[in-house]
């Protein structure tokens, strides 16, 4: 196959660099270029530091001092943060949060992938059910988890009346202590399955049929074609989902919020659950930032070790 | 096969994912970050009342109102007089008083909780026009906040500089907008009171909802009295008298046994209900044990002492009724999702403790419901006593015309003000003369008694941190009820973990 290959290719920079008088309009035009540059990516860049990097800042700030939002706030040194650690809550929380983490992200990955891959072969209705698929991702949180708190009713809910059908006992769901977090892990993998096989198969259709004719020729049978071609040259794709998805689980708090609000026996409290209640229910806000830094650097590290372990430079 | 892997001037689909991820990883955590540091955008509805709605939704809202607020109040700040500012355009959001061009035109920011339509029109045609017609250049704009989102909403406000200049809250939220003292962020009424004849009107227990030392920091408004509302047709199926409502402890688990009904496993109908649900859960426990006569804080409210005889008597009755007694399933039946699917009111719980509001449901939902409802008095053990709810309206210490504020404040107070309130919420005000005479209260007999019932109310006393509390009573409440603990051991550690609560509240706020 031939490469595109651009012979001594060299910037217009350079090359005007190259021959004396050139070379002064050359640095010139560089000069305006990067002005206009600077213009044009200003105002993001201004929302950005007002909006993004002042208040991280800020919060970090905050996290030093005790702070009710109603009263200025007094510097507490690294008090919020020794408070956090003997926090028997947050401790909670933060396991609660990694079992989230653990249990949705690769049922994502996994059954998003399984669901390109049907729906990436040519079948009868494909728009039509991949509409279907993505269809939980574009209802609200807020409306889905009103939905499901319906369906796990544990008096009067569809789930335990279809328990019935098959002679099986009736199951407390939300209000059961082992339950609740499976069941809004569930909710979760529902809504954001759609997404997840997306992705997928925008990664799919940038795989060129090339590899797949040459394969065959070769005598690769459906799942060495996977195993050598498909799931390879998807390692972006995956190492974006994963990536994507760890973080938005990591965040998790609409669900659980409205179906349990952190209970049966916080066994559903969320970090980012700990940020709101300690910052809005109880005028913690020193704390509740303490706690959104730990989360960030938390974030932060998975992100990190994802990057190393899975982010592989595979091209044929 | 080989394909050259670096394009000149082109992006990989690979690079273009790493890209991508490093947007994502800025706009996934960061703003989770700055949703804590941005000084007034720290806010958030969220998820607010159950029906607590959707964060970012309501975040992204309340950022908007609070900026817009702010450039408002920088406005006034920057006027040249304190209680005036000349501006040519009309107030485009609610804040401190806002004066137009060329007038003392006073436009006070008024924050309620969110009125229906029907009820919106008729507080307005009756309490708000007729006020702002009263003096052109005094007019109140009154916006709509809604329990789920009103603590965070004035909270933000207050850390923006952008009160409003009156608020509606609730009691347990009071010492958080109050600040520490010397930097209080309400106005203390006691000048205003000394002149103000309608002072002794008020319930004296709700008074001290909105009493902190020693200083007056709002006026009550709504009344949330508790009774006991059972279905008369459950009692007559059960054959109990449907007249004669339980009484005590003892009288209250019998009747329920009776009433409860089965269906195989599953509750057709809860004898009484034990949620455990945050917040309601504690408050069902505060009624058992102030009947006991327990104490929630000692003398000088620095220390909770949930854990006396009275507070593990109350645990213990809540857990039998439901492990012993069996009056309703692990958890409870589950509160609906809208008022209509209220399930006492679908007839799927016999005796349930009910605010007023309860009636006003009955009415609207189950017109036809509403004479099977019997009305019983809080039970009686070694006092007769049953939580006391409520909201009060407090004036901002950032308003620019104290004494503008504290007019709409008078007047909305008003027997006849708080009257078309109470009519239009169908509960009962706070105003004693109001609930004798006014008409809706003579024509619907089951207000008068919540009115009546008000004279058991006790509230739970308003101290920096109690909102933690609250959720540290609950779930030591719950491991109790699931029987995971004894309500020695559950609220002893409770105890434990409130006190070092309240005590790092009190070295925040002061």
């Amino acid at each position: 196959m031939a490469a595109p290959v651009h012979k001594g290719a060299t910037s217009p920079l350079v090359r005007a660099r190259a021959s004396g008088r050139h070379a002064v309009r050359g640095a010139g035009l560089a000069r305006r270029e990067a002005t206009w540059g600077l213009i044009f990516i200003a105002p993001a860049m201004l929302l950005f530091a007002a909006f993004s990097l002042y208040p991280v800042l800020w919060t970090l700030g905050i996290s030093l001092t005790y702070y009710s939002i109603a009263v200025a706030p007094k510097w507490a040194a690294l008090d919020n943060y020794r408070v956090l650690l003997r926090d028997p809550l947050f401790w909670k929380a933060l396991r609660n949060t990694v079992v989230f983490v653990v249990g949705t992200v690769p049922a994502h990955i996994v059954l998003g992938l399984g669901l390109a891959l049907l729906l990436n072969l040519p079948l009868r209705g494909r728009a039509l059910l991949r509409s279907s698929y993505y269809l939980p991702g574009v209802v609200s949180a807020v409306a889905a988890s009103l939905i499901w708190l319906s369906i796990y009713n544990p008096q009067a809910g569809l789930l335990n009346d279809v328990l019935g059908w098959f002679h099986l006992p009736p199951q407390l769901w939300l209000q059961d202590p082992d339950q609740a977090m499976p069941a809004i892990m569930a909710l979760s993998v529902w809504q954001g399955l759609g997404g997840a096989m997306l992705i997928f198969l925008a990664g799919l259709q940038g795989i060129p049929q090339l590899y797949y004719d040459a394969a065959a020729i070769d005598g690769a049978n459906g799942w060495a074609r996977f195993r050598h071609i498909t799931w390879p040259l998807l390692f972006p794709t995956t190492f974006f989902v994963l990536v994507t998805s760890c973080i938005g689980a990591f965040q998790v708090f609409q669900q659980p919020w409205i179906m349990t609000q952190g209970g049966p026996l916080n066994r559903t409290l969320t970090l980012v659950m700990s940020i709101y209640l300690n910052g809005f229910q109880y005028g913690r806000m020193g704390y509740a930032s303490a706690l959104a830094v730990v989360l960030f650097v938390v974030i932060l590290g998975f992100s990190l070790v994802n990057l190393r372990l899975f982010n592989r430079d595979v091209e044929y | 096969m080989q394909v050259p892997s670096q394009r000149v001037g082109t992006i990989s689909r690979r690079n273009l994912l790493q890209r991508l991820i490093g947007v994502s990883l800025a706009a996934g955590a960061l703003p989770l970050l700055a949703a804590c540091g941005g000084t007034a955008a720290v806010t958030s509805n969220s998820a607010a009342q159950t029906s607590q709605a959707a964060f970012s939704a309501t975040q992204t809202s309340s950022i908007a109102a609070t900026s817009s607020a702010r450039v408002v109040a920088s406005s006034v700040a920057a006027a040249p007089t304190t209680s005036v500012t000349v501006s040519a355009a009309a107030p485009a959001t609610p804040t401190a008083a806002a004066v137009q061009a060329g007038s003392k035109k006073v436009t006070l920011a008024l924050w309620m909780i969110q009125l229906n339509p029907e009820q919106d029109k008729t507080f307005r045609a009756k309490v708000l026009d007729p006020f702002n017609k009263q003096d052109p250049n005094l007019q109140a704009e009154l916006n709509y906040i809604t329990w789920g989102n009103a603590q965070q909403k004035v909270l933000t406000a207050m850390a923006g500089n952008a009160s409003p200049d009156i608020f509606q809250s609730a009691p347990q939220w009071t010492p958080l907008f109050i600040g520490a003292a010397g930097k209080e962020n309400l106005l203390s009424l006691d000048p205003y009171l000394a002149s103000f004849d309608g002072k002794n009107d008020f319930y004296p227990n709700v008074m001290n909802s909105v009493t902190m030392r020693g200083h007056v920091w709002g006026l009550p408004y709504g009344a949330d009295t508790r009774a006991i509302l059972y279905r008369k047709s459950a009692f007559t199926e059960a054959s109990l008298d449907p007249e004669k409502p339980p009484t005590t402890w003892q009288e209250l688990a019998t009747m329920a046994v009776k009433t409860t009904k089965l269906t195989g496993s599953t509750f057709a109908r809860a004898g009484y209900n034990v949620p455990i649900v945050l917040f309601t859960t504690g408050q069902q426990w505060t009624n058992f044990f102030y009947q006991q006569g327990g104490s929630y804080y000692n003398q000088d409210l620095t220390q909770v002492a949930w854990n006396s005889e009275a507070g593990i008597m109350a645990a213990q009755f809540q857990a039998d009724l439901v492990n012993k007694y069996r009056t309703c399933p692990l958890g409870g039946i589950p509160a609906g999702q809208t008022p209509a699917q209220d399930p006492f009111m679908l007839g799927k719980i016999a005796i349930s403790d009910s605010g007023s509001g309860t009636v006003l449901n009955f009415k609207q939902y189950a017109p036809t419901e509403v004479a099977d409802l019997g009305f019983g008095w809080p039970l009686k053990e070694k006092q007769q006593v049953m939580f006391l709810g409520g909201n009060s309206l407090h004036i901002s210490s950032e308003t620019k015309t104290p004494q503008d504020a504290w007019t709409l404040l008078k007047d909305l107070v008003s027997p006849a003000a708080i009257e078309v309130y109470g009519e239009v919420t169908s509960t009962p005000t706070t105003r004693i003369s109001v609930n004798q005479n006014a008409q809706y209260m003579k024509e619907t007999p089951l207000l008068q008694k919540f009115a009546e019932a008000g004279q058991y109310g006790k509230t739970v006393p308003t101290v920096p941190g109690a909102g933690q509390t609250s959720t540290i009573i609950h779930t030591a409440l719950e491991s109790v009820i699931r029987g995971k603990a004894t309500p020695k051991e559950a609220l002893d550690a409770a105890v434990q973990q409130a006190n070092a609560a309240l005590a790092e509240a009190r070295k925040t706020q002061s």
